[in-house]
C-alpha cells in the first residue's frame, strides 16, 4: 500500500511514525510542493503513483485560495482515479494577537468548504484534526522550536498522535472496521454485581457514580445506532438479568437492542465463538469489553483474534476511554449508509428466518413461503458507498475475492464496457437492502463476469442462482451470445467454488467458467 | 550507596539510554556510537536527523533544550555533557 504525504510544513518526521507498518510505502513531497505536485503530470507524486494521499496544510503558514486548493486536489483525483485523498481540516491558531472569533470564523468557512468538497467527492475523506487537538492540546501537539530550526510545526507527540489518527482512516477507507461489540455486565453496564448486590442496589442512576454507567449505556446505544451489533456475554442467571433490563428505571439499553445475549455460567471464550459462528462473522470482527482483567487475559489467549482493549482502572474515565480506545480505533465510521443503521434489524430478522427454517421440513416449501423477491439495477451514485463496502466486506461469497474502494468503483462506473448489477433483496420478513452485485465487462458479442458478491446474510436462499439467471437473461437481451465468469479461490470463498458449475457454465481452466449459445 | 558509586551508575545509565536513542534515531548499532560521533563522521546525522534526535531526546527524557542549545550541541559527548546537567538541575 502507498502512503503519499502533502504538506506546506516540513513533515518528515511523520516517516519514523509509520516505521513498524512494513506494508506501508511512503511518499514525502517537499514542503510546499505539494500543489505543483498535484498538478504537474510528471511529478514524483504522479509516478509514485499513491494509493492514498495525505494532505496537511497548515493554517496559519497558508495564504492561498480555498478554491484553488480544492481545484488542483480535484484535478489531481481526476486523473488519478484510484486514489483516496485524506485531508486534515485546517486547525484553529490559539497563538493570534488580535482575541476576536474572526480567524475562528475563517478557519470554520474553510473547513465548511472542505467538508462539503468530500461529501461530494467519495475519493475524499477528511481528518478531523481539530478533534485531536481538542483533546491531546495544542501545547503538546505543536512545538514552536523546530518551526524555527526546520519549518516543523508539530512535536514528536503531535506526529504520534496524527500516525495513529491516519492509520484509523486508513483502516476504514479499507473496510477494516469490526462489527460486533460484546459486553460484560456487571461492573460492565452497571457497578456492582447484580446476583449479589440486587437489582436495587447496583450503580446506575441519573445523579452521582452511577451516572457513569447510565452514560456509558447513551454512547453504546449511539453506537448500535451506527449499526455495530452489540452481544452481551456476562456470568449471570438470565432471569435475573431479563428482570434487570425489563424493571430498572435507569436501563437505557433494551433487551432488544443486543443482536445476541450469552448470559449463563459457560467459558466467555466459547460463548464467543458460538455467537461468531451464528452471526457467520469472523471472530476478527470483535471486540470485547470486560472490567475483569482475568477474564480479559483468558480472551486474549485463547481467541487472539478478538480485540480486548484494556478496561480503565479509574471508573469516571470510561466513557472518554470508550470513545479514544474502542470507538474511536475500532469502529471509525466515514459516513453512514442507509444499510448501516438498519443492520441490526435485518440480522434479528435472519435470526427469525433461521428459526423458520427449522420449522419447516422442506426446503423447496420453505424457500416458497419466504416470498423472495430480487430487484436489479444499475449502478446510481448513491450505490457507490454500499457497492464498495460489499466489496470489502463480504468474503465467502466474493467469486474474484477483489475488493474495490469507492474511488475504483466510481473509475470503473465511467467505463462504457462496464456494467454493474446492483442487487436488492425482499422477502416476507422485510427489506435487506443491497446485497449483491455483478461487475460484467462487455466486448462486443461476450461478456466476463468479472466479479459477482452477495452478501453472506442472505446465502443458503438461492438466491446467488436467482441473481446469475437475471444477470444472463439481461445480456442475452443485450444480444451477447457467449458469457465467462471468473472465479479466483480465497481462504474464505471455497463454498461458492461449484457457482458458475451448477449453473451450466463449463470450466475452460482453473478461473475461467464459460456459458457458450445464450 | 556512596555518592560516588551513585554518581558512576548515573552517569552509565545516562550514556546507556543516549546511545539507544541515537541507534533509533539514526537507525545505526549502538556501537557505533562513540563520545565523539558527530555530523560529519556519522553519514546517518544530516539536518533533519538533527532535529529529530533532539524531539526524541526532548521526549524520552522529559528535559528541554533551548533553541540555541540545539544549534551547538554537534557531539554525542556534548549532547551527553548537557543532558546530565538539565537532569541534575
Amino acid at each position: 500500500m502507498k502512503l503519499a504525504v502533502l504538506s506546506n510544513v516540513n513533515m518528515d518526521p511523520l516517516r519514523f511514525c509509520f516505521q513498524k507498518n512494513n506494508a506501508l510505502e511512503l511518499y514525502f513531497c517537499g514542503y510546499n510542493r505539494w500543489q505543483a505536485e498535484l498538478l504537474d503530470t510528471n511529478s514524483e507524486l504522479h509516478k509514485f503513483a499513491p494509493d492514498y494521499v495525505f494532505l496537511y496544510l497548515n493554517a496559519g503558514e497558508w495564504n492561498g485560495e480555498i478554491s484553488g486548493l480544492l481545484a488542483s486536489v480535484k484535478t489531481y483525483l481526476d486523473y488519478a482515479k484510484t486514489t483516496n485523498f485524506i485531508i486534515a481540516n485546517f486547525n484553529y491558531l490559539p497563538t493570534e494577537i488580535l482575541i476576536n472569533y474572526d480567524n475562528d470564523s475563517y478557519v470554520n468557512l474553510l473547513n465548511k468548504t472542505m467538508n462539503d468538497f468530500s461529501k461530494e467527492n467519495h475519493q475524499v475523506t477528511i481528518l478531523d484534526f481539530n478533534r485531536i487537538i481538542r483533546w491531546f492540546g495544542y501545547k503538546n501537539l505543536f512545538d514552536e522550536k523546530y518551526w524555527y530550526l526546520g519549518r516543523i510545526k508539530l512535536s514528536n507527540e503531535g506526529f504520534k498522535v496524527l500516525a495513529n489518527e491516519i492509520t484509523h482512516v486508513l483502516n476504514c477507507l479499507q473496510g477494516k472496521t469490526k462489527k460486533v461489540l460484546v459486553l460484560d455486565l456487571d461492573n460492565t453496564l452497571w457497578g456492582g454485581i447484580l446476583g449479589e448486590d440486587g437489582m436495587n442496589n447496583l450503580l446506575l442512576s441519573e445523579e452521582g457514580i452511577g451516572r457513569i454507567f447510565a452514560d456509558f449505556q447513551k454512547k453504546i446505544k449511539q453506537l448500535k445506532e451506527m449499526g455495530v451489533l452489540l452481544v452481551s456475554c456476562s456470568k449471570n442467571n438470565e432471569p435475573e438479568v431479563m428482570e434487570m433490563f425489563e424493571k430498572h428505571p435507569n436501563m437505557l439499553l433494551q433487551w432488544e437492542d443486543f443482536i445476541l445475549h450469552k448470559i449463563n455460567w459457560e467459558r466467555k471464550s466459547d460463548n464467543i465463538a458460538e455467537v461468531a459462528k451464528t452471526l457467520q462473522l469472523g471472530l476478527d470482527s470483535m471486540v470485547f469489553i470486560d472490567d475483569s482483567r482475568q477474564e480479559r487475559e483468558l480472551l486474549k489467549q485463547l481467541l487472539p483474534e478478538v480485540e480486548t482493549p484494556d478496561f480503565p482502572e479509574d471508573i469516571s474515565l470510561l466513557n472518554q476511554w470508550f470513545v479514544w480506545e474502542v470507538v474511536y480505533p475500532f469502529f471509525p465510521k466515514k459516513q453512514l449508509t442507509e444499510e448501516d443503521k438498519e443492520k441490526t434489524i435485518q440480522y434479528k430478522r435472519n435470526l427469525s428466518r433461521k428459526n423458520e427454517e427449522l420449522r419447516t421440513m422442506n426446503y423447496e416449501e420453505f424457500l416458497a413461503s419466504l416470498q423472495i423477491k430480487l430487484n436489479i439495477s444499475e449502478l446510481a451514485d448513491f450505490h457507490i458507498s454500499r457497492v464498495a463496502q460489499l466489496t470489502q466486506k463480504t468474503n465467502q461469497f466474493n467469486l474474484s475475492g477483489k475488493r474495490y474502494t469507492e474511488a475504483e468503483i466510481s473509475a470503473m462506473a465511467s467505463d462504457k464496457n462496464s456494467v454493474f448489477f446492483i442487487c436488492d433483496y425482499e422477502d416476507k420478513f422485510g427489506k435487506e437492502g443491497i446485497i449483491g452485485c455483478a461487475i460484467v465487462h462487455i466486448e462486443e458479442k461476450k461478456a466476463v463476469i468479472e466479479n459477482l458478491l452477495l452478501s453472506c446474510r442472505v446465502l443458503g436462499r438461492e438466491v446467488e442462482n436467482l441473481f446469475l439467471q437475471h444477470i444472463l437473461s439481461d445480456l442475452k437481451e443485450k444480444s451477447i451470445c457467449k458469457v465467462e465468469g471468473i472465479f479466483r479461490a480465497t481462504e474464505k470463498n471455497i463454498a461458492a467454488k461449484d457457482f458458475y458449475l451448477k449453473n451450466g457454465f463449463i470450466p475452460i481452466n482453473e478461473q475461467c467458467y464459460l456459458f457458450e449459445n445464450l | 550507596m556512596n555518592s560516588a558509586i551513585y554518581l558512576k551508575t548515573f552517569n552509565m545509565e545516562i550514556e546507556k539510554r543516549l546511545k539507544k536513542l541515537f541507534s533509533e534515531t539514526f537507525n545505526v548499532a549502538e556501537e557505533t556510537i562513540a563520545p565523539n560521533t558527530r555530523p560529519s563522521n556519522l553519514p546517518e546525522w544530516d539536518s533533519l536527523g538533527h532535529l529529530r534526535l533532539f524531539m526524541n531526546i526532548e521526549s524520552e527524557l522529559r528535559i528541554s533544550f533551548q533553541i540555541n542549545e540545539i544549534k551547538e550541541l554537534t557531539s554525542f559527548e556534548m549532547i551527553m555533557k548537557m543532558v546530565k546537567e538539565k537532569i541534575v538541575h
